[in-house]
């Protein structure tokens, strides 16, 4: 596919950057493989967009260093950067037709003339929408905006694709749609990517790598699955995923909850602790000697969501398989089991 | 009484009141033109009615008045020219970096603008006389045309109306930033985005700078500058019914020019906007994509 070039590595090393008292980036240091793609995720105002437009040049840094396939970049203008960028708001030109938008993104980046149709054809292709060259902005949804935006990024075949929030103006159903199609064709072209969203699981789904963010530093960064399986910190816990905080009794490795015994991971606190358990990491059994009081069972699909409520008042969320539910009742009892899954204490 | 004939009977009282509203409108604006016309007609102590002084204008007349007249509309044209261009190329950069860059100051830049609104424009004049001794005398000449830099001030407050609303109604941050991570200078991004994307409030502005200009009488009159006002002032004091009978064609013709303008804009309007039937009526995509409009 000629959209594709070898991927390049990135890197950025102790950045920093200040909106007034604000340090939107505080010493964030994050390194790309070739034709990776990273999540950056967090609450809002944690720095991850300003670290995306740091990348792009579209924002300045105050201290560190930006390489790209080992070029230093920081000291360049975002329009001499060789990225692309989709935003969370339409930007497609109102006054240009899909083609033209490709085109003029083509020219700006000085592809000869004999060459932008092919490159158009084919990156329209790409997203699906060959069909739709010329029309414009104001007459497509919102999803087919958005693939024009991406077909346009990577039209111009960039080193680094960078994607604010792609997805976020758009409805569930497109969202989940286009979320997966952006992962298809980023690791089908290869390039690298650094996409930025506040939604975990869009994060989780799409990255091949999670970088989650706090106050303008990178909290933890490891693939979706260390992430919400080994959180390092409590807020990484609590921000991905449902967790329930236990109190319990922390020492060497072991934690004593609820009157079981659940392992820790490393970095755990001792004492006297909050143990964060995932509610699918809590089985359920309707016994009239339980613990613990049904307060909702709320139906998800495959599984149903069921709050519990502890003897001292504490509110749990566990998951459970909906066949089991079926057996559990609003206010009846049940014993708890908590799987023997390494949790973190706080 | 039928659903039907009530629908009909109040459709019917809609289209009259329609077209009494659209009649008064007419009748106020033509009522002054059928009355200049008439005064450039008729010999006021007589009430001959002849044609005389449309042939002067039209047949050569060698008393001189006409060549001031022709002075005076060459030069309000060059200077709408030189406004026009002016004004939009001091305003339109401004605002955009001072949106995108600095809008602390955008309350400044507005009330800057909007000031030559409060103050009259004989006052204005007033503080423009040694100004313009100045420029006469030492760094221009007396060419009347130098006086555009005046009407930009002027023009300035309606400019400055018309471009912030044109810039308010597009998205310009995520624009200029997509133009720029495409590689695009900032002239680039001036002339290929910002421009088509303001242009029906550039065209406003436009018109009502013309407008302003071609009818502007004193600061030419204080500043002694011929300009269509003060030539038409000057023939006018010798004789009004060739002074009427050019102001109606000056009105015709400035009229003429707006709607031509305006007629122009909109057509390439509608032939942007065209492609919207044919496409929306074929619109099942041959794609996985979804096809619902947002």
């Amino acid at each position: 596919m000629t959209l594709s070039r070898s991927a390049v590595p990135v890197s950025m090393a102790h950045l920093s950057r200040a909106f007034g008292s604000v340090r939107a980036l505080d010493d964030f240091s994050l390194d790309l493989a070739p034709g990776e793609m990273v999540c950056l995720l967090g609450p809002s105002g944690c720095g991850k967009t300003t670290a995306l437009r740091a990348l792009s040049g579209l924002e300045d840094i105050d201290a560190g260093s930006i390489t790209v396939d080992g070029v230093e970049v920081s000291g360049v203008p975002a329009n001499k950067r060789d990225m692309a960028m989709v935003f969370q708001s339409y930007s497609l030109f109102p006054h240009m037709t899909v083609a033209d938008n490709i085109s003029f993104a083509l020219e700006l980046r000085k592809v000869p003339r004999a060459e932008r149709t092919r490159i158009l054809e084919e990156s329209l292709e790409l997203v699906g929408l060959g069909a739709h060259g010329n029309r414009y902005a104001h007459q497509l949804s919102g999803g087919q905006q958005q693939r024009v935006a991406l077909a346009r990024a990577l039209a111009v075949r960039p080193q680094v694709l960078l994607l604010d929030e792609p997805l976020s103006a758009l409805d569930a159903k497109v969202r989940v749609q286009l979320r997966d199609e952006i992962r298809r064709i980023q690791s089908e072209i290869g390039i690298t990517a650094l996409f930025v969203t506040h939604d975990q699981e869009e994060a989780l789904a799409i990255a091949d790598r999670v970088g989650v963010m706090q106050e303008g530093r990178l909290e933890q960064i490891g693939t979706p699955e260390e992430i919400y399986t080994a959180p390092r910190s409590g807020f990484v816990a609590d921000f991905i995923g449902v967790t329930n905080r236990l109190a319990g009794r922390a020492a060497s490795g072991v934690a004593d909850v609820l009157g079981q015994r659940v392992p820790l991971l490393d970095g755990s606190a001792d004492g006297d602790v909050a143990v964060l358990v995932r509610p699918e990491n809590i089985e359920l059994e309707p016994d009239a000697a339980g613990s613990a009081e049904v307060v909702v069972v709320g139906f998800l699909g495959a599984h149903s969501r069921v709050q519990l409520r502890l003897q001292d008042g504490t509110l749990v969320s566990a998951q459970v398989p909906v066949s089991e539910a079926h057996a559990l009742t609003v206010g009846g009892r049940v014993a708890l089991r908590l799987r023997p899954v390494p949790a973190l204490a706080v | 009484m039928s659903g039907t004939t009530i629908q009909r009977d109040r459709r019917r009282r809609q289209a009259i009141f329609r077209w009494v509203v659209l009649g008064l409108a007419l009748l106020y604006f033509l009522v002054p033109m059928v009355s200049l016309f008439d005064f450039s007609i008729r010999f006021p102590l007589t009430g001959n009615v002849d044609l005389d002084s449309w042939a002067a204008l039209f047949g050569g007349d060698d008393s001189g008045r006409l060549d001031m007249l022709g002075e005076g509309l060459t030069n309000s044209l060059i200077m709408a020219v030189m406004t026009v261009v002016i004004s939009l190329a001091l305003l339109l950069p401004t605002m955009v970096l001072v949106k995108l860059k600095s809008p602390q100051f955008s309350r400044a830049v507005e009330f800057i603008s909007l000031l030559p609104l409060t103050i009259p424009a004989v006052v204005l004049v007033v503080g423009l006389a040694p100004i313009y001794l100045v420029i006469s005398t030492r760094i221009l000449d007396s060419n009347t045309i130098w006086l555009a830099f005046a009407y930009v001030i002027l023009v300035l407050p309606f400019v400055y109306r018309s471009l912030d609303a044109g810039l308010r109604a597009i998205d310009l941050k995520t624009l200029t930033e997509t133009a720029r991570s495409f590689g695009a200078s900032w002239w680039t991004i001036m002339v290929r985005v910002i421009v088509p994307n303001v242009r029906t409030a550039i065209i406003s502005a436009v018109f009502i700078s013309v407008a302003l200009v071609l009818g502007e009488f004193t600061f030419a009159r204080m500043l002694a500058r011929t300009n269509l006002q003060t030539a038409l002032f000057q023939i006018n004091l010798s004789d009004g019914q060739i002074a009427a009978a050019v102001s109606l064609i000056a009105l015709g013709g400035t009229t003429i020019l707006l709607v031509l303008l305006d007629l122009v804009v909109g057509l390439r309007e509608a032939a942007r906007r065209r492609p919207e039937e044919p496409l929306a009526a074929a619109a099942p995509a041959p794609t996985p994509t979804e096809t619902s409009a947002s």
